[in-house]
């Protein structure tokens, strides 16, 4: 018996550490009670993205082509939402890894020749991590988001 | 000749003595008159304070968080809030996401979201104790008895300017032999925009019970608290704190 708590204890320190399987479960069910639906929704990505330039400032100039300075303006409220949508379709199909695999292609596709330094997926995920965080109260695995926004945003990346 | 100066002399300092006198006479009146008038005075003033007091200013801003509470219930007067929204106060209603409180951009018109006293870190400094009497109503076979959640640590981060970062510890006497009672280590956080703190266990420990406070009463040292399970926020036990 005490074999098996340990082991399961080893199995969970394992899971915890990588977006495995369990994880991405796990995970993709608590976007989905972060993520929930209409205004929400925008204020959802208005507090990301504040927190995002709030790390980074000097990372409003890559957006501004799309009102980066004013994270208010229209223009940025239909960028916000469209990043995370994105988000919310890798995050949905973390656990169908050959479409995940296309997705995330086609966002690295999107997002190669622009200069992004590491430093800012790094605030993006701090961002995720602390909005979900604010949203959710309690429940919620700070490990898990860890390790699958970081398989995620290798993937947009092409590295680690 | 001479006869005559000093009859004239003598006559002056006479009334020179008279008109002293007089006007002796007149400031004494004039004291006493003083005198009687502050004697009434005073017993006007002691009539005025058997009157009882005025009533103090947090009483009346008790009072009226109690009446916005109802109405905010009733939904008559303030519109009604979707779950992960919070009022924005002041004359004109407005309800914003509690996400973007205390965040620096104002989101109410008003700019309420931003207040001093919206944004103020009191409820949450490290040491703040929150006591009441506890009754049970589920989860626990224990008389009503005091309890106590103290925070021991508080971070607010500008990746998440809406909430504080909370560590808690809950105590509660169990009355058994051990005479010990429980404390449970609890984490999580203060939401500005509802005023709430909300607890559930501390990182690697079992999740036993839960914390969910409404500073909603008027002030930073009044709040009604409940005991839950973390998981579904079935409610074991209620108390209205006080901090002390």
């Amino acid at each position: 018996m005490k074999i098996l708590v340990v082991l399961l204890a080893f199995v969970a320190v394992a899971m915890a550490s990588e977006c495995g399987n369990l994880t991405r479960l796990k995970v993709k069910h608590e976007w989905s009670q972060a993520w929930s639906s209409g205004h929400d929704r925008e204020d959802f990505a208005q507090a990301i993205w504040r927190a995002v330039f709030a790390q980074a400032p000097a990372a409003r100039d890559l957006f501004k082509r799309v009102h980066g300075d004013d994270t208010t303006h229209p223009v940025f409220i239909a960028h916000a939402e469209r990043v995370l949508t994105g988000l919310d379709i890798a995050i949905n199909i973390l656990d169908q890894p050959e479409t995940l695999k296309e997705e995330l292609e086609h966002l690295q596709k999107q997002h190669e020749g622009r200069k992004i330094p590491d430093n800012y997926f790094a605030a993006f995920k701090t961002a995720v991590l602390h909005v979900v965080a604010a949203k959710l109260g309690r429940c919620w695995d700070r490990e898990a988001w860890d390790a699958c926004i970081d398989f995620i945003e290798d993937g947009i990346k092409g590295h680690h | 000749m001479w006869y005559m100066l000093l009859l004239v002399g003598l006559a002056a300092a006479a009334s020179d003595i008279l008109d002293a006198k007089r006007t002796e006479y007149i400031i004494k009146n004039q004291n006493f008159f003083l005198d009687h008038l502050v004697e009434e005075l005073h017993e006007l003033e002691e009539k005025f304070s058997k009157i009882s007091h005025e009533v103090d200013a947090k009483t009346i801003r008790q009072l009226k968080a109690r009446i916005s509470n109802l109405e905010e219930d009733h939904h008559t007067y303030h519109e009604h809030c979707g779950e992960e929204e919070a009022p924005c106060g002041g004359d004109v209603p407005q309800c914003i996401s509690d996400l973007l409180f205390c965040d620096g951009e104002k989101d109410c018109r008003d700019g309420n979201d931003e207040d001093d006293d919206t944004c103020s870190l009191n409820i949450t400094h490290v040491g703040s104790s929150f006591t009441g009497l506890a009754t049970w109503t589920g989860c626990e076979d224990l008389k009503p008895d005091h309890t106590v959640v103290t925070i021991t640590a508080s971070i607010h981060k500008k990746e998440s300017p809406s909430r504080v970062f909370l560590r808690a510890l809950l105590s509660f006497d169990t009355h058994d032999r051990s005479r010990s009672g429980r404390v449970i280590q609890l984490s999580g956080l203060y939401n500005f925009g509802k005023r709430q703190i909300l607890l559930g266990p501390a990182r690697d420990t079992k999740p036993t019970y839960g914390v969910v406070c409404d500073f909603n009463l008027g002030d930073d040292d009044h709040a009604d608290c409940k005991i839950v399970i973390p998981a579904s926020h079935f409610v074991c036990a209620h108390f209205n704190a006080a901090r002390y």
